[in-house]
């Protein structure tokens, strides 16, 4: 295992000076630069202008500032955030613990919704219900999430002027939030979390309950389920020990995109709740042509992507006896 | 309820399992009649689609519900507790406890039949902890005792490793390990050498025969390989379109098969003693046509299409099971002429 983990590691450097070069200059194919809008700033002078730029590097050519940039990463420094003058991790942590918040409800919704679901699918097949689920999930799947978002934000509002009650459909804490007691904050906190969280979870729910629905399908028909029935297995125990072990071997090749996904926020939904994640600000940066925050933001994502890979490969190796790292 | 003889372990009674689909009801098993006798092996012999496994399958009650349904007829099984039930008639509840603990089965392709990410040991162990209430670690001794009663070598060892780690021959051997690892009353065994080599075929076949003498079991053997029904049978039963369609001591049926059916399947295999010199080539007999679809039966006799014996007669109504004399059966409305 641990030859397998450093060769792992070794390979994975070019992979990362591939990934700078990459995230690099893509972001430099916009025209102009982060100072551009300010040319038509009647307050700021040329000079001043190109003081700031020089200040900034920008004056210099790209190649040369690509190694600044590398350079400072190597000694764990991401660099500058232009709009904010502060360093982009600084900047970028806060926000990526808020969206950490959505991400991890969700993703734990998204599993307790997903995996009864397709277990149900397989075990029940062709039955009403299982009927009503997959059109349902037909249905979710041609739906994007901010639009689904939308949607419940209205019925939300609906049930708010019609009761009274008090359900946020925004932000992240009530305007009491900094005189509330810890478990106070972190209830309020749930209490605006859990609807973009479960809005994103059903959203992407579809997917996989179709392919956990196929796997069990094809795992209830194998031999060796037939061979634990002859043995006298109880169907529960069929189910789960010996078929759903089966059935999520695939779900775990794919754990390793969850890290990364972890700190990428919950995209558009974010941005329907105004939830102060990381997917505003990064529109803004990208539109503001911050260089450092995008580009910093995407370096640290193929790091995590990088090491997830290598979890799940671990996973893997536990999960499923035949697969062997030497 | 029949009257079961008390040497009788299981005696199926016209069982009847039948398959509803789009199509119209699948007649697998269509009244089937046969018994078997406590330490015995009863070969139960057929093309693919007669039925045999269905049977073998419904006698487990692991036919999947739907489509599949035992429709009519009775099984009834002397338990290891002395008392004999209809096993049609169990809740689902008795029946786990009949299965792997008074019948066992083994399989047709053992590189499939073990579940791939539990080790054998796991495996045989849990059908020891189901059914005998050991802890694990007292079941996994047993199981690695079971290893080397089936003659895997190094059990201690081999008792933790995976399927994917096994032969085909050792992985049949761990399923023969865990089905009898309760000393069943009866094992079912489901064409258990057809995807094994020949060589590797002649050990497991040996094994079964060494091992029913020691625990004292009965078997029920499906195959459509009749070398394999010399080898191992006590008595054979003919299956052919969902029915029996002959019985009898395997002595006798190989000698003077009552059915053309029989006769047919007994032609199609190449014999050492059929004293022909060398250099003289003979072609062995095929049986023409195909087994009927199960979802269009002949009216009558199920094999009269094929049959080169064939009368009017024989397509006018299912012939009857007539007794031949000792104990064999035909269900042949000409068996006196063949």
């Amino acid at each position: 295992m641990l030859p397998f983990l450093l060769r792992r590691l070794v390979n994975s450097i070019p992979t990362v000076i591939g990934a700078t070069i990459l995230i690099f200059f893509i972001i430099q194919l916009a025209p102009g630069d982060f100072l551009t809008s300010q040319l038509l700033n009647p307050n700021i002078s040329k000079e001043q202008i190109d003081n700031l730029r020089r200040n900034f590097g920008l004056d210099q050519p790209l190649i040369v500032q690509y190694f600044y940039w590398v350079k400072n990463l190597l000694q764990g420094d991401l660099g500058l955030s232009f709009a904010y003058q502060q360093p982009v991790l600084n900047v970028v942590a806060p926000r990526v613990l808020n969206s950490l918040y959505l991400v991890l409800f969700s993703t734990l919704v998204f599993y307790v919704i997903a995996i009864p679901l397709g277990v149900y699918g397989a075990v029940r097949q062709y039955s009403i219900g299982d009927k009503i689920t997959s059109t349902l999930m037909y249905f979710l799947l041609g739906f994007p999430s901010f639009f689904l978002a939308l949607i419940v934000i209205y019925f939300i509002l609906q049930i708010r002027f019609a009761t009274g009650w008090d359900i946020p459909v925004g932000g992240m804490t009530s305007q009491n939030y900094d005189d509330l007691s810890t478990l106070g904050k972190f209830l309020d906190v749930l209490k605006h979390v859990a609807i973009p969280a479960v809005v994103l979870a059903i959203g992407d729910v579809a997917g996989t309950t179709r392919v956990l629905r196929g796997q069990m399908l094809e795992n209830l028909n194998a031999d060796y389920i037939r061979t634990a029935r002859a043995k006298g297995v109880s169907e529960f125990k069929v189910v789960y020990k010996h078929t759903f072990r089966n059935a999520i071997i695939p779900f775990i090749a794919g754990i390793g995109g969850l890290l990364p996904a972890l700190i990428s926020g919950a995209g558009f939904t974010e941005v329907v709740f105004s939830y102060p994640g990381i997917t505003p600000m990064l529109l803004d940066a990208l539109n503001s042509q911050d260089l450092y925050v995008i580009a910093g933001f995407s370096l640290v994502g193929i790091l995590l992507l990088i090491i997830g890979n290598a979890v799940s490969d671990i996973l893997l190796s536990v999960v499923d006896p035949r697969i062997r790292y030497a | 309820m029949t009257a079961v003889a008390t040497d009788t372990l299981l005696a199926v009674n016209g069982l009847k399992t039948y398959f509803y689909t789009d199509d119209g009801v699948v007649k697998s098993v269509d009244g089937v009649t046969f018994h078997l006798n406590k330490g015995e092996t009863l070969a139960v012999v057929g093309e693919s689609g007669s039925g045999k496994s269905v049977t073998s399958l419904s006698i487990m009650r692991l036919i999947a519900s739907p489509p599949g349904k035992i429709a009519e007829g009775e099984v009834l099984f002397t338990g290891k507790d002395g008392k004999t039930k209809d096993i049609t008639k169990l809740s689902e509840a008795e029946m786990r406890r009949i299965r792997g603990n008074d019948i066992s089965m083994i399989f047709q392709e053992p590189m499939t039949s073990l579940n791939p990410v539990y080790t054998v040991g796991d495996q045989i162990a849990e059908a020891i902890m189901l059914h005998q209430g050991k802890n694990r670690k007292e079941a996994m001794d047993m199981a690695a005792g079971m290893l080397e009663l089936v003659g895997i070598p190094a059990p201690k060892k081999r008792v933790h490793e995976y399927p994917h780690q096994m032969s085909g021959g050792m992985r049949q051997r761990v399923m023969i390990a865990m089905a009898l690892s309760c000393n069943p009353a009866l094992l079912i065994a489901d064409e258990p050498t057809t995807a094994l080599d020949v060589t590797i075929q002649a050990q497991i076949l040996d094994l079964m025969r060494k091992l029913q003498e020691e625990i004292g079991m009965s078997i029920l053997f499906i195959t459509h390989n009749l070398g394999v029904v010399a080898e191992m049978a006590d008595r054979v039963v003919v299956m052919y379109g969902g029915r029996v369609v002959e019985e009898g001591d395997v002595m006798e049926i190989f000698k003077a098969p009552k059915h053309p059916y029989t006769i047919g399947l007994l032609n199609s295999i190449p014999r050492v003693d059929h004293g022909k010199a060398a250099g003289d080539k003979e072609r062995l007999e095929a049986i023409p046509g195909n087994v009927p679809s199960p979802l269009n039966l002949p009216p009558g006799c199920a094999f009269a299409p094929r049959c080169k014996y064939a009368i009017d007669d024989c397509n006018k109504a299912v012939p009857a099971l007539e007794d031949t004399g000792n104990g064999h059966t035909s269900r042949c409305i000409r068996w006196r002429e063949l």
